[in-house]
Protein backbone atom coordinates (compact mmCIF):
# COMPACT_ATOMS: atom_id res chain seq x y z
CA UNK A 1 0.00 0.00 0.00
CA UNK A 2 2.68 2.08 1.20
CA UNK A 3 4.76 1.99 -1.75
CA UNK A 4 2.17 1.93 -3.53
CA UNK A 5 1.60 5.77 -3.13
CA UNK A 6 4.98 6.08 -3.12
CA UNK A 7 4.99 5.35 -6.68
CA UNK A 8 1.92 7.59 -7.33
CA UNK A 9 3.60 10.49 -5.77
CA UNK A 10 6.82 10.02 -7.67
CA UNK A 11 4.66 9.61 -11.41
CA UNK A 12 2.76 13.16 -10.71
CA UNK A 13 6.39 14.70 -9.63
CA UNK A 14 8.07 13.18 -12.60
CA UNK A 15 5.03 14.81 -14.68
CA UNK A 16 4.71 17.90 -12.95
CA UNK A 17 8.53 18.32 -13.33
CA UNK A 18 8.26 17.35 -17.40
CA UNK A 19 5.24 19.55 -17.82
CA UNK A 20 7.38 22.23 -16.26
CA UNK A 21 10.51 22.05 -18.05
CA UNK A 22 7.96 22.23 -21.48
CA UNK A 23 5.96 25.04 -20.46
CA UNK A 24 9.52 26.66 -19.97
CA UNK A 25 11.48 25.71 -22.66
CA UNK A 26 8.48 26.96 -24.76
CA UNK A 27 8.60 30.44 -23.06
CA UNK A 28 12.12 30.55 -23.59
CA UNK A 29 11.66 29.34 -27.53
CA UNK A 30 8.67 31.18 -27.82
CA UNK A 31 9.00 33.93 -25.73
CA UNK A 32 5.74 36.20 -27.05
CA UNK A 33 3.44 32.92 -26.68
CA UNK A 34 2.50 34.71 -22.79
CA UNK A 35 1.18 37.61 -24.37
CA UNK A 36 -1.80 35.50 -25.85
CA UNK A 37 -2.78 36.22 -22.02
CA UNK A 38 -2.44 39.74 -22.35
CA UNK A 39 -5.38 40.92 -24.91
CA UNK A 40 -7.08 42.89 -22.48
CA UNK A 41 -7.13 45.41 -25.74
CA UNK A 42 -4.60 45.64 -28.74
CA UNK A 43 -2.27 48.07 -27.48
CA UNK A 44 -1.79 45.54 -24.31
CA UNK A 45 -0.63 42.93 -26.48
CA UNK A 46 1.55 44.94 -28.52
CA UNK A 47 3.28 46.09 -25.32
CA UNK A 48 3.76 42.93 -23.73
CA UNK A 49 5.02 41.81 -27.31
CA UNK A 50 7.58 45.13 -27.06
CA UNK A 51 8.46 44.41 -23.58
CA UNK A 52 9.39 40.59 -24.49
CA UNK A 53 11.44 41.65 -27.29
CA UNK A 54 13.51 44.85 -25.34
CA UNK A 55 13.56 42.72 -22.73
CA UNK A 56 13.83 44.89 -20.09
CA UNK A 57 15.89 44.14 -16.90
CA UNK A 58 14.17 47.28 -15.48
CA UNK A 59 12.20 45.32 -12.50
CA UNK A 60 15.10 43.28 -11.36
CA UNK A 61 16.73 46.50 -10.47
CA UNK A 62 14.46 48.16 -8.42
CA UNK A 63 14.27 47.60 -5.04
CA UNK A 64 10.48 47.80 -3.72
CA UNK A 65 9.52 50.41 -0.59
CA UNK A 66 9.46 48.70 2.17
CA UNK A 67 9.65 51.69 4.76
CA UNK A 68 5.86 52.56 4.86
CA UNK A 69 4.80 51.32 8.06
CA UNK A 70 1.57 49.61 8.00
CA UNK A 71 2.50 46.75 10.87
CA UNK A 72 1.47 47.68 14.40
CA UNK A 73 4.23 49.70 16.16
CA UNK A 74 7.08 47.92 17.64
CA UNK A 75 5.78 49.19 21.80
CA UNK A 76 2.37 46.91 20.93
CA UNK A 77 2.20 44.38 22.41
CA UNK A 78 1.67 41.91 19.75
CA UNK A 79 3.25 43.40 17.24
CA UNK A 80 5.47 41.69 14.48
CA UNK A 81 7.69 44.82 14.34
CA UNK A 82 11.18 45.13 16.64
CA UNK A 83 11.98 47.87 14.91
CA UNK A 84 9.80 51.04 13.29
CA UNK A 85 10.16 52.58 9.84
CA UNK A 86 10.39 55.94 9.10
CA UNK A 87 7.02 56.82 7.57
CA UNK A 88 3.48 56.10 7.18
CA UNK A 89 1.25 55.68 4.11
CA UNK A 90 0.24 58.87 2.17
CA UNK A 91 -3.84 58.39 3.33
CA UNK A 92 -4.28 55.75 5.97
CA UNK A 93 -2.84 52.49 6.37
CA UNK A 94 -4.26 49.72 8.86
CA UNK A 95 -2.68 46.38 10.33
CA UNK A 96 -4.05 43.63 12.25
CA UNK A 97 -2.00 41.09 14.02
CA UNK A 98 -4.22 38.08 15.10
CA UNK A 99 -1.96 36.11 17.06
CA UNK A 100 1.33 35.27 19.01
CA UNK A 101 2.20 32.06 18.35
CA UNK A 102 2.99 30.20 21.19
CA UNK A 103 6.56 27.83 22.17
CA UNK A 104 4.13 26.30 24.97
CA UNK A 105 1.07 26.21 26.25
CA UNK A 106 -0.61 28.58 29.19
CA UNK A 107 0.02 31.81 27.88
CA UNK A 108 -2.00 34.55 27.93
CA UNK A 109 -1.66 36.48 25.34
CA UNK A 110 -4.51 37.49 23.83
CA UNK A 111 -6.40 37.82 20.69
CA UNK A 112 -6.46 40.56 18.23
CA UNK A 113 -4.80 44.03 17.96
CA UNK A 114 -4.82 46.65 15.42
CA UNK A 115 -3.83 50.19 15.07
CA UNK A 116 -5.23 52.65 11.90
CA UNK A 117 -2.65 54.93 10.53
CA UNK A 118 -3.21 58.46 8.39
CA UNK A 119 -1.45 61.43 7.30
CA UNK A 120 -2.11 64.81 8.07
CA UNK A 121 -2.80 64.97 4.30
CA UNK A 122 -5.47 62.73 4.43
CA UNK A 123 -7.17 64.62 7.22
CA UNK A 124 -6.88 68.02 5.29
CA UNK A 125 -8.03 66.82 1.77
CA UNK A 126 -10.72 65.35 3.86
CA UNK A 127 -11.44 68.35 5.62
CA UNK A 128 -10.89 70.26 2.50
CA UNK A 129 -13.51 67.87 0.53
CA UNK A 130 -10.78 67.29 -2.10
CA UNK A 131 -9.08 64.21 -3.93
CA UNK A 132 -6.11 63.48 -2.11
CA UNK A 133 -4.88 61.87 -5.71
CA UNK A 134 -5.48 65.51 -7.74
CA UNK A 135 -1.81 66.13 -8.66
CA UNK A 136 -1.95 69.68 -8.00
CA UNK A 137 -3.04 69.60 -4.38
CA UNK A 138 -0.61 66.58 -3.95
CA UNK A 139 1.85 68.64 -5.31
CA UNK A 140 0.55 71.95 -3.42
CA UNK A 141 1.18 70.14 -0.05
CA UNK A 142 4.03 68.06 0.80
CA UNK A 143 4.74 69.13 4.40
CA UNK A 144 0.92 67.58 5.51
CA UNK A 145 2.52 64.47 4.73
CA UNK A 146 5.57 64.53 7.02
CA UNK A 147 2.83 64.09 9.79
CA UNK A 148 0.98 61.02 10.58
CA UNK A 149 -1.13 59.73 13.51
CA UNK A 150 -1.91 56.27 14.74
CA UNK A 151 -4.77 54.94 16.56
CA UNK A 152 -5.35 51.53 18.05
CA UNK A 153 -6.26 48.77 20.53
CA UNK A 154 -3.65 46.46 21.95
CA UNK A 155 -4.98 43.33 23.22
CA UNK A 156 -2.29 43.27 25.71
CA UNK A 157 -1.57 40.03 28.30
CA UNK A 158 -4.69 39.39 30.24
CA UNK A 159 -4.04 37.55 32.78
CA UNK A 160 -1.43 40.40 34.29
CA UNK A 161 -3.05 43.40 35.95
CA UNK A 162 -0.90 45.45 34.67
CA UNK A 163 -0.25 44.50 31.25
CA UNK A 164 -3.57 44.33 30.70
CA UNK A 165 -5.57 45.82 27.03
CA UNK A 166 -4.61 49.19 26.10
CA UNK A 167 -5.35 52.05 24.00
CA UNK A 168 -1.75 52.82 21.55
CA UNK A 169 -2.04 56.37 20.47
CA UNK A 170 1.05 57.94 18.53
CA UNK A 171 2.57 60.39 15.54
CA UNK A 172 5.58 60.53 13.43
CA UNK A 173 7.25 63.55 12.10
CA UNK A 174 9.50 63.19 9.08
CA UNK A 175 12.10 65.49 9.28
CA UNK A 176 14.05 64.27 6.21
CA UNK A 177 11.81 62.86 3.46
CA UNK A 178 14.40 62.35 0.65
CA UNK A 179 11.82 59.95 -1.07
CA UNK A 180 8.69 62.67 -1.29
CA UNK A 181 7.61 62.69 -4.64
CA UNK A 182 6.74 66.37 -4.82
CA UNK A 183 10.63 67.33 -4.28
CA UNK A 184 12.21 64.66 -6.31
CA UNK A 185 10.43 66.81 -9.94
CA UNK A 186 13.94 67.10 -11.03
CA UNK A 187 14.40 63.17 -10.72
CA UNK A 188 11.40 62.66 -12.20
CA UNK A 189 11.62 65.13 -15.03
CA UNK A 190 14.76 62.78 -16.69
CA UNK A 191 11.74 60.01 -16.89
CA UNK A 192 9.61 62.71 -18.46
CA UNK A 193 12.32 63.21 -21.24
CA UNK A 194 13.30 59.86 -21.88
CA UNK A 195 9.30 59.51 -22.48
CA UNK A 196 9.56 61.60 -25.36
CA UNK A 197 11.58 59.70 -27.85
CA UNK A 198 10.31 56.14 -27.25
CA UNK A 199 6.75 57.70 -27.98
CA UNK A 200 7.08 57.79 -31.65
CA UNK A 201 8.97 54.13 -31.59
CA UNK A 202 5.58 52.76 -29.53
CA UNK A 203 3.22 54.15 -32.61
CA UNK A 204 4.76 52.85 -35.20
CA UNK A 205 5.26 49.18 -33.62
CA UNK A 206 1.67 49.23 -33.39
CA UNK A 207 1.02 50.18 -36.67
CA UNK A 208 3.26 47.82 -37.71
CA UNK A 209 1.38 44.43 -36.10
CA UNK A 210 -1.46 46.21 -37.13
CA UNK A 211 -0.61 46.30 -40.93
CA UNK A 212 1.09 42.73 -40.60
CA UNK A 213 -1.79 40.93 -38.57
CA UNK A 214 -4.10 42.86 -41.46
CA UNK A 215 -1.84 41.09 -44.09
CA UNK A 216 -1.60 37.99 -42.67
CA UNK A 217 -5.28 37.61 -41.77
CA UNK A 218 -8.01 39.92 -43.21
CA UNK A 219 -8.69 37.69 -46.32
CA UNK A 220 -9.30 34.61 -43.69
CA UNK A 221 -10.96 36.48 -41.01
CA UNK A 222 -13.64 38.52 -43.02
CA UNK A 223 -15.46 40.54 -40.54
CA UNK A 224 -15.16 38.65 -37.34
CA UNK A 225 -18.81 37.38 -36.85
CA UNK A 226 -19.65 41.89 -36.17
CA UNK A 227 -22.08 43.88 -37.36
CA UNK A 228 -19.50 46.05 -39.72
CA UNK A 229 -18.70 44.18 -43.06
CA UNK A 230 -15.02 43.67 -43.42
CA UNK A 231 -13.49 45.91 -45.90
CA UNK A 232 -9.70 48.07 -44.86
CA UNK A 233 -7.67 48.45 -42.12
CA UNK A 234 -9.82 50.13 -39.85
CA UNK A 235 -12.82 48.04 -40.01
CA UNK A 236 -10.16 44.78 -39.41
CA UNK A 237 -9.32 46.32 -36.77
CA UNK A 238 -12.81 47.16 -35.04
CA UNK A 239 -13.44 44.08 -35.61
CA UNK A 240 -10.57 41.43 -35.07
CA UNK A 241 -8.35 43.08 -33.03
CA UNK A 242 -10.79 44.43 -30.37
CA UNK A 243 -12.72 42.38 -27.41
CA UNK A 244 -12.80 38.50 -27.85
CA UNK A 245 -11.94 38.29 -31.38
CA UNK A 246 -8.44 39.81 -30.44
CA UNK A 247 -8.68 36.62 -27.79
CA UNK A 248 -8.80 34.16 -31.46
CA UNK A 249 -6.77 36.43 -33.52
CA UNK A 250 -3.83 36.28 -31.77
CA UNK A 251 -4.23 32.82 -30.50
CA UNK A 252 -4.32 32.19 -34.54
CA UNK A 253 -0.45 33.49 -34.67
CA UNK A 254 1.82 30.19 -35.66
CA UNK A 255 5.80 30.29 -34.12
CA UNK A 256 6.96 31.30 -37.43
CA UNK A 257 4.55 34.08 -36.98
CA UNK A 258 5.31 35.13 -33.74
CA UNK A 259 9.06 35.10 -34.53
CA UNK A 260 8.33 37.56 -37.63
CA UNK A 261 6.49 39.83 -35.33
CA UNK A 262 9.62 40.04 -32.69
CA UNK A 263 11.74 40.52 -35.72
CA UNK A 264 9.39 43.48 -36.26
CA UNK A 265 8.76 44.97 -33.10
CA UNK A 266 13.20 44.55 -32.72
CA UNK A 267 13.69 46.41 -35.94
CA UNK A 268 11.25 49.53 -34.14
CA UNK A 269 12.91 49.15 -30.52
CA UNK A 270 16.20 48.43 -31.31
CA UNK A 271 17.32 49.82 -34.54
CA UNK A 272 21.00 49.70 -34.12
CA UNK A 273 22.56 48.30 -30.63
CA UNK A 274 20.06 48.30 -27.70
CA UNK A 275 22.46 51.14 -26.20
CA UNK A 276 20.74 53.08 -28.47
CA UNK A 277 17.37 52.56 -28.51
CA UNK A 278 14.93 54.67 -26.90
CA UNK A 279 12.78 51.75 -25.26
CA UNK A 280 15.94 50.30 -23.41
CA UNK A 281 17.04 54.14 -22.10
CA UNK A 282 13.96 54.60 -20.52
CA UNK A 283 13.76 51.35 -18.69
CA UNK A 284 17.13 52.07 -17.91
CA UNK A 285 16.07 55.82 -16.73
CA UNK A 286 12.96 54.33 -15.03
CA UNK A 287 15.35 51.86 -13.10
CA UNK A 288 17.70 54.40 -11.79
CA UNK A 289 15.27 57.05 -11.27
CA UNK A 290 12.69 54.82 -9.02
CA UNK A 291 15.53 53.58 -7.03
CA UNK A 292 17.45 56.30 -6.18
CA UNK A 293 14.30 57.62 -4.70
CA UNK A 294 13.11 54.92 -3.24
CA UNK A 295 16.89 54.59 -1.36
CA UNK A 296 17.24 58.35 -0.22
CA UNK A 297 17.21 58.46 3.36
CA UNK A 298 14.71 59.42 5.91
CA UNK A 299 14.80 60.71 9.13
CA UNK A 300 11.50 60.77 11.74
CA UNK A 301 10.45 61.51 15.47
CA UNK A 302 8.26 59.47 17.16
CA UNK A 303 6.01 58.97 19.89
CA UNK A 304 4.08 56.44 20.56
CA UNK A 305 2.16 55.69 23.60
CA UNK A 306 0.23 52.28 25.31
CA UNK A 307 -2.63 53.67 27.81
CA UNK A 308 -4.50 51.22 29.98
CA UNK A 309 -7.29 52.06 32.59
CA UNK A 310 -7.16 51.36 36.18
CA UNK A 311 -4.10 49.71 37.83
CA UNK A 312 -1.94 49.56 34.08
CA UNK A 313 1.08 50.72 33.36
CA UNK A 314 0.79 53.17 31.13
CA UNK A 315 3.82 53.13 28.43
CA UNK A 316 6.03 56.12 26.10
CA UNK A 317 8.30 55.88 23.40
CA UNK A 318 9.78 58.88 21.60
CA UNK A 319 12.99 58.70 19.88
CA UNK A 320 14.44 59.08 16.09
CA UNK A 321 13.89 56.87 13.36
CA UNK A 322 16.18 56.27 9.92
CA UNK A 323 15.75 54.82 7.14
CA UNK A 324 18.28 54.20 4.25
CA UNK A 325 18.50 52.38 0.67
CA UNK A 326 22.12 50.68 1.43
CA UNK A 327 21.76 49.08 -2.27
CA UNK A 328 19.11 48.13 -4.85
CA UNK A 329 17.61 45.46 -2.49
CA UNK A 330 18.68 45.70 0.86
CA UNK A 331 17.17 48.60 3.07
CA UNK A 332 18.62 49.50 6.56
CA UNK A 333 15.81 50.97 9.53
CA UNK A 334 18.05 52.28 12.73
CA UNK A 335 15.48 53.54 15.90
CA UNK A 336 16.96 55.47 18.94
CA UNK A 337 14.52 56.09 21.53
CA UNK A 338 13.92 56.54 25.14
CA UNK A 339 10.76 54.28 26.64
CA UNK A 340 9.41 55.17 30.14
CA UNK A 341 7.05 52.92 31.37
CA UNK A 342 4.58 54.70 34.13
CA UNK A 343 3.30 52.25 36.80
CA UNK A 344 0.49 52.50 39.35
CA UNK A 345 2.68 50.78 41.86
CA UNK A 346 5.57 53.17 43.60
CA UNK A 347 8.80 52.70 42.99
CA UNK A 348 7.86 50.85 39.80
CA UNK A 349 8.64 53.40 37.23
CA UNK A 350 10.98 51.92 34.46
CA UNK A 351 13.46 54.13 31.79
CA UNK A 352 14.97 52.96 29.50
CA UNK A 353 17.55 53.89 26.37
CA UNK A 354 16.49 51.58 23.31
CA UNK A 355 18.26 51.10 20.04
CA UNK A 356 17.04 49.11 17.34
CA UNK A 357 18.43 48.01 14.05
CA UNK A 358 16.78 46.27 11.12
CA UNK A 359 17.89 45.20 7.89
CA UNK A 360 15.49 44.47 4.96
CA UNK A 361 16.22 42.32 2.07
CA UNK A 362 14.31 41.65 -0.78
CA UNK A 363 14.03 38.11 -1.75
CA UNK A 364 12.37 38.27 -4.59
CA UNK A 365 12.11 40.67 -7.66
CA UNK A 366 9.35 42.95 -8.04
CA UNK A 367 7.28 40.43 -10.56
CA UNK A 368 8.16 37.10 -8.51
CA UNK A 369 7.66 33.55 -10.22
CA UNK A 370 4.85 33.38 -7.76
CA UNK A 371 2.85 35.70 -9.90
CA UNK A 372 2.52 38.01 -7.42
CA UNK A 373 4.36 41.46 -8.31
CA UNK A 374 5.03 42.48 -5.17
CA UNK A 375 8.48 40.75 -3.51
CA UNK A 376 8.49 38.73 -0.70
CA UNK A 377 10.81 40.41 1.99
CA UNK A 378 13.19 38.75 4.86
CA UNK A 379 14.17 40.84 7.49
CA UNK A 380 16.49 40.82 10.38
CA UNK A 381 16.52 42.96 13.23
CA UNK A 382 18.12 43.65 16.67
CA UNK A 383 17.17 45.69 19.88
CA UNK A 384 18.98 46.28 22.77
CA UNK A 385 17.64 48.14 25.69
CA UNK A 386 19.26 49.54 29.25
CA UNK A 387 16.64 50.30 32.21
CA UNK A 388 17.47 51.70 35.06
CA UNK A 389 16.58 48.87 36.74
CA UNK A 390 19.69 47.23 35.49
CA UNK A 391 17.25 44.57 33.64
CA UNK A 392 19.24 44.79 29.92
CA UNK A 393 17.59 43.22 27.37
CA UNK A 394 18.72 41.73 23.75
CA UNK A 395 16.25 41.10 21.37
CA UNK A 396 16.82 39.12 17.21
CA UNK A 397 13.99 38.63 15.13
CA UNK A 398 13.51 36.65 11.86
CA UNK A 399 10.23 38.42 10.16
CA UNK A 400 9.14 36.67 6.80
CA UNK A 401 6.88 39.10 4.87
CA UNK A 402 4.63 37.39 2.80
CA UNK A 403 1.92 39.38 -0.01
CA UNK A 404 -0.86 37.47 -0.63
CA UNK A 405 -1.71 36.82 -4.10
CA UNK A 406 -4.51 38.83 -5.75
CA UNK A 407 -5.04 40.85 -2.70
CA UNK A 408 -3.26 44.31 -3.57
CA UNK A 409 -1.85 45.86 0.07
CA UNK A 410 -2.40 42.98 1.59
CA UNK A 411 0.53 41.56 3.35
CA UNK A 412 0.90 38.62 5.92
CA UNK A 413 3.71 38.94 8.30
CA UNK A 414 5.78 35.91 9.97
CA UNK A 415 8.26 36.64 12.76
CA UNK A 416 10.11 34.42 14.97
CA UNK A 417 12.17 36.48 18.40
CA UNK A 418 14.78 35.14 20.28
CA UNK A 419 16.13 37.36 23.52
CA UNK A 420 18.03 37.05 26.13
CA UNK A 421 15.34 37.78 29.34
CA UNK A 422 12.54 35.76 29.77
CA UNK A 423 11.05 39.27 31.08
CA UNK A 424 10.85 40.37 27.46
CA UNK A 425 9.68 36.86 26.04
CA UNK A 426 7.33 35.05 28.57
CA UNK A 427 7.96 32.19 26.50
CA UNK A 428 11.37 32.09 27.79
CA UNK A 429 13.39 31.82 24.35
CA UNK A 430 11.44 31.77 21.10
CA UNK A 431 8.36 33.13 19.92
CA UNK A 432 6.43 33.68 16.60
CA UNK A 433 3.90 35.62 15.62
CA UNK A 434 1.92 36.05 12.62
CA UNK A 435 -0.56 38.89 11.26
CA UNK A 436 -2.38 40.88 8.48
CA UNK A 437 -1.35 44.14 7.07
CA UNK A 438 -3.53 46.34 4.87
CA UNK A 439 -2.57 48.99 3.19
CA UNK A 440 -6.07 51.15 2.64
CA UNK A 441 -4.43 53.43 -0.11
CA UNK A 442 -3.90 50.58 -2.48
CA UNK A 443 -7.16 49.07 -1.72
CA UNK A 444 -9.03 52.60 -2.00
CA UNK A 445 -6.89 53.25 -5.01
CA UNK A 446 -8.77 49.64 -7.02
CA UNK A 447 -12.49 51.23 -6.71
CA UNK A 448 -13.81 52.52 -9.74
CA UNK B 1 -2.09 38.59 -13.71
CA UNK B 2 -2.11 41.89 -14.70
CA UNK B 3 -3.15 43.57 -18.03
CA UNK B 4 -0.12 45.56 -18.69
CA UNK B 5 3.59 46.00 -17.06
CA UNK B 6 4.21 44.23 -13.45
CA UNK B 7 0.90 45.29 -11.77
CA UNK B 8 -1.48 46.71 -14.23
CA UNK B 9 -5.28 47.03 -15.13
CA UNK B 10 -7.00 48.25 -17.65
CA UNK B 11 -11.18 49.11 -17.74
CA UNK B 12 -12.30 49.55 -20.56
CA UNK B 13 -15.84 51.15 -21.28
CA UNK B 14 -15.49 51.99 -25.05
CA UNK B 15 -12.91 50.99 -27.25
CA UNK B 16 -12.25 51.77 -30.87
CA UNK B 17 -8.61 50.06 -32.11
CA UNK B 18 -8.72 52.61 -35.27
CA UNK B 19 -11.08 55.32 -36.78
CA UNK B 20 -12.11 57.04 -40.11
CA UNK B 21 -11.62 60.30 -39.80
CA UNK B 22 -13.03 63.33 -42.15
CA UNK B 23 -11.06 66.09 -41.71
CA UNK B 24 -12.19 67.98 -45.12
CA UNK B 25 -15.77 67.79 -43.05
CA UNK B 26 -14.11 69.23 -39.73
CA UNK B 27 -14.51 66.53 -38.21
CA UNK B 28 -12.12 66.23 -35.27
CA UNK B 29 -10.76 64.59 -32.48
CA UNK B 30 -10.93 65.43 -28.64
CA UNK B 31 -8.43 63.80 -25.79
CA UNK B 32 -8.96 64.22 -22.47
CA UNK B 33 -6.64 62.61 -19.74
CA UNK B 34 -7.53 62.76 -15.97
CA UNK B 35 -4.87 61.75 -13.77
CA UNK B 36 -4.79 60.11 -10.36
CA UNK B 37 -1.61 60.49 -8.23
CA UNK B 38 1.38 62.70 -7.49
CA UNK B 39 2.45 64.09 -10.62
CA UNK B 40 0.96 62.82 -14.23
CA UNK B 41 4.10 61.65 -16.80
CA UNK B 42 2.76 61.41 -20.69
CA UNK B 43 3.79 62.01 -24.19
CA UNK B 44 1.08 61.88 -27.21
CA UNK B 45 2.83 61.05 -30.27
CA UNK B 46 2.41 59.81 -33.86
CA UNK B 47 4.33 57.34 -35.77
CA UNK B 48 6.97 60.47 -36.37
CA UNK B 49 7.39 62.93 -33.82
CA UNK B 50 6.19 63.19 -30.35
CA UNK B 51 3.61 66.26 -30.21
CA UNK B 52 3.02 66.85 -26.68
CA UNK B 53 4.25 66.20 -23.14
CA UNK B 54 2.92 66.66 -19.52
CA UNK B 55 5.27 69.56 -18.42
CA UNK B 56 3.71 71.42 -22.12
CA UNK B 57 0.41 72.10 -20.81
CA UNK B 58 -0.30 75.04 -18.47
CA UNK B 59 -0.81 74.73 -14.92
CA UNK B 60 1.14 71.51 -14.79
CA UNK B 61 0.89 68.95 -12.30
CA UNK B 62 -2.91 69.06 -12.49
CA UNK B 63 -6.10 66.37 -12.83
CA UNK B 64 -7.02 67.17 -16.33
CA UNK B 65 -5.03 67.60 -19.64
CA UNK B 66 -7.09 68.22 -22.84
CA UNK B 67 -5.86 68.27 -26.44
CA UNK B 68 -7.32 68.33 -29.85
CA UNK B 69 -5.99 66.97 -33.07
CA UNK B 70 -6.96 67.87 -36.39
CA UNK B 71 -9.42 70.84 -35.35
CA UNK B 72 -9.85 73.70 -37.83
CA UNK B 73 -11.54 75.95 -35.73
CA UNK B 74 -10.38 77.86 -32.78
CA UNK B 75 -10.80 75.89 -29.24
CA UNK B 76 -10.30 76.92 -25.69
CA UNK B 77 -7.86 78.26 -24.17
CA UNK B 78 -5.28 75.96 -22.62
CA UNK B 79 -6.38 73.33 -25.14
CA UNK B 80 -3.55 72.96 -27.67
CA UNK B 81 -4.03 71.59 -30.91
CA UNK B 82 -2.42 69.15 -33.17
CA UNK B 83 -2.41 68.68 -37.16
CA UNK B 84 -2.37 65.28 -38.52
CA UNK B 85 1.16 64.88 -40.69
CA UNK B 86 -0.04 61.77 -42.67
CA UNK B 87 -3.45 60.65 -43.83
CA UNK B 88 -3.02 57.02 -42.20
CA UNK B 89 -1.44 57.82 -39.02
CA UNK B 90 -0.95 55.47 -35.43
CA UNK B 91 -1.07 58.18 -32.62
CA UNK B 92 -0.45 56.80 -29.08
CA UNK B 93 -0.71 58.46 -25.75
CA UNK B 94 2.18 56.49 -23.34
CA UNK B 95 1.21 57.02 -19.73
CA UNK B 96 4.28 56.31 -17.48
CA UNK B 97 3.25 55.34 -13.15
CA UNK B 98 6.04 56.68 -11.63
CA UNK B 99 4.34 58.61 -9.58
CA UNK B 100 0.97 58.40 -10.37
CA UNK B 101 -1.52 55.38 -10.01
CA UNK B 102 -4.69 56.35 -12.05
CA UNK B 103 -4.92 57.86 -16.01
CA UNK B 104 -8.14 57.59 -17.85
CA UNK B 105 -8.58 58.11 -21.04
CA UNK B 106 -11.37 59.20 -23.34
CA UNK B 107 -11.48 60.25 -26.80
CA UNK B 108 -14.21 61.45 -28.39
CA UNK B 109 -14.45 62.21 -32.78
CA UNK B 110 -17.02 65.54 -32.88
CA UNK B 111 -17.71 67.25 -35.78
CA UNK B 112 -17.13 70.83 -36.88
CA UNK B 113 -19.76 72.27 -34.43
CA UNK B 114 -17.87 70.37 -31.87
CA UNK B 115 -21.17 68.25 -31.57
CA UNK B 116 -19.73 64.45 -30.10
CA UNK B 117 -20.26 61.86 -33.08
CA UNK B 118 -18.74 58.95 -31.16
CA UNK B 119 -16.76 58.11 -28.30
CA UNK B 120 -13.56 56.28 -29.53
CA UNK B 121 -12.18 55.63 -26.31
CA UNK B 122 -13.11 55.52 -22.55
CA UNK B 123 -10.39 53.83 -20.53
CA UNK B 124 -8.73 53.59 -16.94
CA UNK B 125 -5.58 52.36 -16.74
CA UNK B 126 -4.24 51.50 -13.34
CA UNK B 127 -1.15 50.77 -11.61
CA UNK B 128 1.26 50.64 -8.35
CA UNK B 129 4.42 49.63 -9.83
CA UNK B 130 6.13 53.04 -10.79
CA UNK B 131 8.41 51.02 -13.14
CA UNK B 132 5.24 50.74 -15.35
CA UNK B 133 4.18 52.14 -18.27
CA UNK B 134 1.57 51.88 -20.96
CA UNK B 135 1.36 53.03 -24.94
CA UNK B 136 -2.83 53.38 -25.44
CA UNK B 137 -2.85 53.78 -29.50
CA UNK B 138 -5.64 54.74 -32.12
CA UNK B 139 -5.12 54.12 -36.08
CA UNK B 140 -6.58 57.05 -37.51
CA UNK B 141 -6.89 57.25 -41.39
CA UNK B 142 -8.33 59.93 -42.95
CA UNK B 143 -10.71 59.86 -45.41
Amino acid sequence: MFRTRLVTLFLIAALAGVFAATVNAQSIADPLKSCEARTKDFSAWADCVTDKVVNAATLQANQRHPAKQVELPSIAENTTSLVDQTSAPDLAGLALDLAGLKSKTGANDNGASGTITTSAYALYAAAAQHDPLDPAFYQSHPNLRRFSFSIGHDAGDTSSATKGPATILGFKALLLNGREVAKNKAKLAAISAALGPAGPVFARIQQDLTNYLFQKFAAALGSCHKSTPAGGIVQFANNCLDGDALTTTIAMLTPIQRQEIAEIVAKEAIPQTPATSSLVKLNQTTADVIGRIRRAPQLSFTFESKLRNGTGDDEYRTGLLFDYGVWDRFNVSLNGTFDYKDSKIIGGDTRAGRFAAEGIFQLTPNKSSFGDPRPWLLSTSAEAKWANNNKSTYTGQLKLTIPIPGLTGVNFPISVSLANSSDLIKEKVVRGRFGFTVDITKLLSKTP
Amino acid sequence: MADFGSTGTITIRVNHVASELRVSAGEYLAFKLTVEGASPIFVFACTHNTRLSAEQFPGHPKQVYEWTLCRQTPGAAGIPNENSDGADDTYVVVMHFAAAIKYTLVIEQRDRNNQLIQTLKDIDFESKAPEDKFPEGLRVVQV
